[in-house]
């Protein structure tokens, strides 16, 4: 049969849930049979037309049949109860809803203007809400898009030490997979970044690392060819397949089918292309967008990025090391099982492995978290949702001050109609009816005020996706408006809705009814207490605009001071080349030869002031950190000894980032393979570890029988994860004493010229032709990246501080010529007896700037007691820094006394003659 | 009988139940009362009324799995009970009597 014979689906849906349990079936069965004959008889249109009618009617018939039994009962008067329990058309509720609407539209539509401006001030309310809440939403909220995401668990390799939930190594992983039984499955996964050649050209892509289990146990089906299965996840090094992303595979193939089974160069290996993920699936890590997917296996050819921890253990490949910890773990939740127990079986299992393994596994335990509590990771979690929720504090914040304004303008609404009502009341009407009819009104507004603020979400959703983070990895920053989104969004015009009508509707209700009549719309101030609550509203206005006035100045105060805090190296004219020499099969000793040539040629140039070389840069992303066993402190067999952040740099790496030399010396041609291994310590490593002097102090990183390190130098501390953090304790080993084949060049340059940037590439390339950039940035970037947050916030805060301003000027003008209007004729009597301009003018100021002055008090003890949830992002300025205030308070003043202004001005021109005439 | 008078709507539904003979379901009587009184029925409507009637005792329901010439869909069939034809033929009386005399005088005033 065709679909045109059956009801639309959307109605039937919705009918579905009105109807009552017993008889749903039959029912639906009886309104299609019907809808069926109609369609045949009137027409489809109609015949929708009708069914839709049906949709609306037949809930509240079925209601009012189950209530009115109860009602009836009580009515003795049997003419109204069979009218009740009979008439068919008594439609109460939706028939009176109906009224109130129309009605609500005709008193509107009698004044436009003040319906235009409670609109527009709802859409930027509810507007900059929802987008925020997009993002929120999209960050923090969207579940992941795989089978069940509520049954997967976290499960994290847990160093007691340094007491963080990091990654787990592969040896572990599959240890866990043997014996776990309170999970059905378990998964492994990482971030990667490979370098693919194509016809003499080099990119850097970004994929994930995934076991044999992964798409299997998520629940994805592939959407071309095959995915990576169990078979593709055995042999270290022996599977080069890989899964291609379905948008990668669009964008960089046209999504031509025939690259199945071709290979793709991936860091100089030959990997099959076996088949296309689906669109929707973009991988396990938030945000990311995974251009494709390896074996884990493989993780040896292929680096994987993100946390990582590396301790000296046997084996060949990464994933054959017991030690080295870069797999996330996520696992099923078997049948009836809990967090608890996979907690429980995986404290059994660690404990275990650390008695099995004690080199790689002492000390270790884990941490079992829900999936869906896990956004990032836990460590970034805990970022995040103070800011998502700074940021949605932030703007709700705004979204009160516009119900403010609103709520005062429907209050002076509300009294100004109050003869209107007053008469409705003295004909009978019940105050119920009449609060409802008020709230229809703030509600049909809101609703408006709603389909605004989704079309603003729309717009300013576009402005938020080119503020992308400056981030090479590919993003899924997409921020979809889904359902959850519009849900969001209408509830909050809605709730705001209530706020600003509830308060009008109730007093408007309670209108006295002889004095409303007697009184008219006689021009006098009242009782006064009418500009007492529209006063409150302006208090509360300004303390909130002062609240973010002062978060945007501390956050502006912080991106700029950002970027003078003293890094302890200087970031300018400083380029960065990493490079991987082992991608184009290098052996190590090559390796060391091409850097050294790299580095005398490059320095050679013109324009280049000092080459150096390190294994990580500081500020970039990842981190290494090894364990170290202080000679002549706490060295016991079981001791895990002390994790610091490392990193192998060569001698003239200080000199050219200009980190300070305080005692000893640095690297040099003296050490080699051969001689005792050196370090060279940051001012805080030797601080806090060696309070008589750190050189010539021994330390190892094997335990007690480790290789042995000789403190030759302290250095003074740098920035290394973070802008914010303070002097953190670091441990530079010696490039002369090894040999790896990867590494990156910090280039200091007298200027930085594009030609310059330009010649140094090419001299790296005339000494390789083939070389592989994994990363081609300059300090600066490195630098913006770290520092996004403050920036992002600060434009934030900007913006949502300057709504609140316009919001707060509207609001105090409105009151303020509100309230010249309720007293000019006051006004011309005084100036009738001889008062002057500038006592008016100081007459009407002294109101609105008092108000001003307590909001400002308010504000600012609130925003004292709410910027120190801002510290975590604020650099180098203080949560109570007075500049920051002092600025806010100014702009208030400035903008606050033009709004209070104008209206005095207009009163103090007041001609007396006219004003008493008006009368 | 008692004092549960019977609703116009109701007594509309029943008439039609009798016209339209046992076993018929709510379509059918939804069709009837617009054939009938040229005004939409709501089935809404029809389906709450006979629900009270069937409390009343005047009708009487079964779920019927496989009735109907298109596959077999449920409905709630219903049947006239005997208190049911009572109360239609004594509120027929009821009302020929108070006709009784008086359609002559409608034909006059119209």
């Amino acid at each position: 049969m065709s679909t045109g014979s059956a009801p639309p689906r959307l109605l039937a849906g919705v009918l579905r849930l009105a109807l009552p349990r017993r008889d749903r079936d039959v029912l639906l069965a009886d309104f299609a049979e019907l809808f069926l004959y109609r369609a045949r008889r009137d027409g489809r249109i109609r015949a929708t037309a009708w069914y839709a009618r049906q949709v609306l009617v037949a809930p509240a018939r079925l209601l009012v049949a189950r209530d009115s039994r109860n009602v009836v009962a009580s009515l003795r008067e049997p003419a109204l109860r069979r009218r009740i329990v009979n008439a068919p058309r008594d439609m109460f509720v939706l028939e009176t809803l109906w009224q109130d609407m129309r009605f609500a539209a005709r008193t509107l539509g009698r004044s436009p203007m003040y319906v235009a401006v409670v609109v527009v001030t709802l859409t930027i309310g509810v507007g900059i809400n929802a987008t925020i809440f997009t993002l929120v939403n999209s960050l923090l909220l969207r579940p992941l898009p795989v089978l069940a995401p509520e049954e997967l668990v976290e499960i994290y390799s847990f160093d007691g030490e340094i007491g963080i939930p990091i990654t787990s190594s592969y040896p572990d992983y599959l240890s866990i997979r043997e014996s776990a039984t309170t999970i059905s499955g378990i998964v492994g996964h990482s971030l990667l970044s490979a370098n693919l050649t194509s016809n003499g050209s080099a990119e850097m892509i970004y994929g994930e690392f995934v076991t044999g289990e992964y798409f299997n146990l998520l629940g994805i089906a592939p959407h071309l060819g095959r995915l990576i299965g169990a078979d593709d996840d055995r042999v270290p090094g022996g599977h080069p397949v890989v899964v291609l992303g379905h948008g990668f595979w669009r964008d960089r193939y046209a999504g031509n089918e025939s690259i199945l089974g071709e290979a793709l160069i991936l860091n100089g290996r030959p990997y099959t292309v076996i088949g296309i993920a689906p669109p929707q699936f973009s991988g396990l890590v938030h945000v990311f967008d995974s251009q494709l997917w390896i074996p884990a296996t493989m993780a040896d050819g292929i680096d994987p990025l993100g946390i990582q921890s590396r301790q000296d253990s046997p084996g060949d490949t990464r994933p054959e090391r017991r030690g080295s910890r870069w797999l996330m773990l996520k696992g099923r939740l078997a049948e009836g099982m809990g967090v608890a127990q996979v907690q429980a079986e995986m404290d059994a299992i660690f404990s275990r492995l650390a008695a099995e393994y004690p080199a790689a596994n002492e000390g270790w335990g884990s941490r079992v978290l829900p999936a869906t509590s896990v956004r990032v990771h836990p460590l970034a979690d805990g970022y995040l949702a103070p800011v998502a929720a700074l940021l949605l504090g932030m703007v709700g914040l705004v979204l009160i001050s516009a119900c403010t304004n609103i709520a005062a303008m429907t209050l002076s609404r509300a009294s100004a109609r109050s003869r209107e009502i007053a008469v409705r009341l003295a004909l009978g009407a019940g105050k119920a009816r009449l609060v409802r009819q008020l709230l229809t009104e703030s509600l049909a507004l809101a609703l408006v005020g709603g389909l605004g603020g989704v079309g603003l979400t729309l717009w300013l959703r576009g402005l938020l996706i080119r503020f992308q983070p400056p981030t090479e990895l590919p993003t899924t920053w997409s921020l979809p408006v889904d359902g959850r989104v519009i849900a969001f969004t209408f509830a909050l015009s809605l709730a705001a809705g209530l706020v600003f009508g509830l308060a009008p509707a109730l007093r408007g209700s309670r209108t006295n009814l002889v004095a409303a009549l007697k009184e008219g719309a006689r021009g006098t101030e009242g009782s006064g207490r009418r500009l007492g609550v529209r006063g409150g509203l302006v208090v509360v206005q300004v303390a909130v605009c002062v609240v973010l006035l002062v978060g945007a100045a501390l956050m502006v105060r912080s991106a700029r001071s950002a970027t003078d805090v003293d890094l302890g190296f200087d970031p300018n004219g400083l380029l960065t080349y990493t490079l991987d020499m082992d991608l184009l099969d290098y052996s190590p000793e090559d390796a060391g030869d091409f850097f050294d040539a790299a580095s005398t040629r490059i320095s050679a140039m013109p324009g280049v002031r000092s080459v150096g070389r390190a294994s990580r840069m500081p500020l970039s992303m990842g981190f290494n950190t090894m364990n170290i066993y202080i000679e002549g402190l706490q060295v016991t067999s079981g001791d895990p000894g002390t994790q610091i952040d490392a990193a192998t740099v060569d001698g003239l790496y200080f000199e050219t980032l200009g980190v300070p030399l305080l005692r000893g010396r640095t690297f040099g041609t003296q050490d080699t393979p051969e001689s005792i291994g050196v370090a060279v310590v940051s001012l805080a490593l030797a601080q806090s570890h060696f309070p008589n002097g750190a050189v010539g102090k021994r330390f190892s990183t094997g335990g007690l029988d480790g290789a042995p390190y000789e403190i030759v130098g302290v250095v003074g501390d740098t920035k290394i994860r973070t802008v914010g953090e303070a002097p953190r304790p670091y441990v530079y080993y010696a490039y002369e004493r090894s040999t790896p084949s990867s590494a990156t060049l910090a280039v200091r340059l007298d200027r930085d010229t594009p030609q310059l940037r330009a010649a140094v590439r090419q001299e790296l390339l005339g000494l390789e032709p083939e070389l592989v950039f994994l990363d081609d940035s300059d300090m600066l970037g490195i630098l913006s990246m770290a520092l996004f947050p403050v920036r992002f916030g600060a434009a934030m805060l900007i913006g949502a501080g300057t709504i609140a301003l316009l919001l707060v000027s509207v609001g105090l003008y409105g009151v303020i010529a509100y309230s010249v209007a309720r007293r000019s004729r006051e006004i011309g009597v005084r100036m009738a007896l001889g008062a002057a301009h500038a006592d008016v003018l100081q007459l009407v100021l002294r109101r609105g700037l008092g108000l001003v002055a307590i909001g400002a008090a308010v504000g600012g003890v609130a925003a004292g007691l709410l910027s120190r949830a801002l510290g975590s992002v604020l650099y180098g300025v203080d949560a109570l820094d007075p500049l920051a205030f002092g600025a806010a308070f100014l702009i208030l003043l400035l903008v606050a006394g033009l709004a209070n202004w104008l209206p005095a001005r207009r009163a103090a021109r007041l001609d007396p003659v006219q004003a008493l005439r008006a009368e | 009988m008692g004092r549960d008078v019977l609703g116009g709507f109701e007594h509309q539904i029943l008439l039609s139940i009798l016209r339209l003979g046992d076993d018929t379901y709510t379509v059918p009587i939804v069709l009837e009362l617009e054939a009938q009184t040229g005004r939409e029925a709501a089935p809404a409507a029809v389906y709450i009324a006979l629900r009270r009637l069937e409390k009343k005792g005047l009708v009487s329901s079964r779920l019927d799995e496989a009735a109907g010439t298109r596959g077999a869909r449920k409905r709630r069939v219903v049947s006239i009970t005997p208190a049911g034809v009572d109360t239609l033929s004594e509120s027929r009386k009821a009302l020929v009597t108070l006709w009784d005399g008086v359609e002559e005088r409608l034909d006059a005033t119209k």
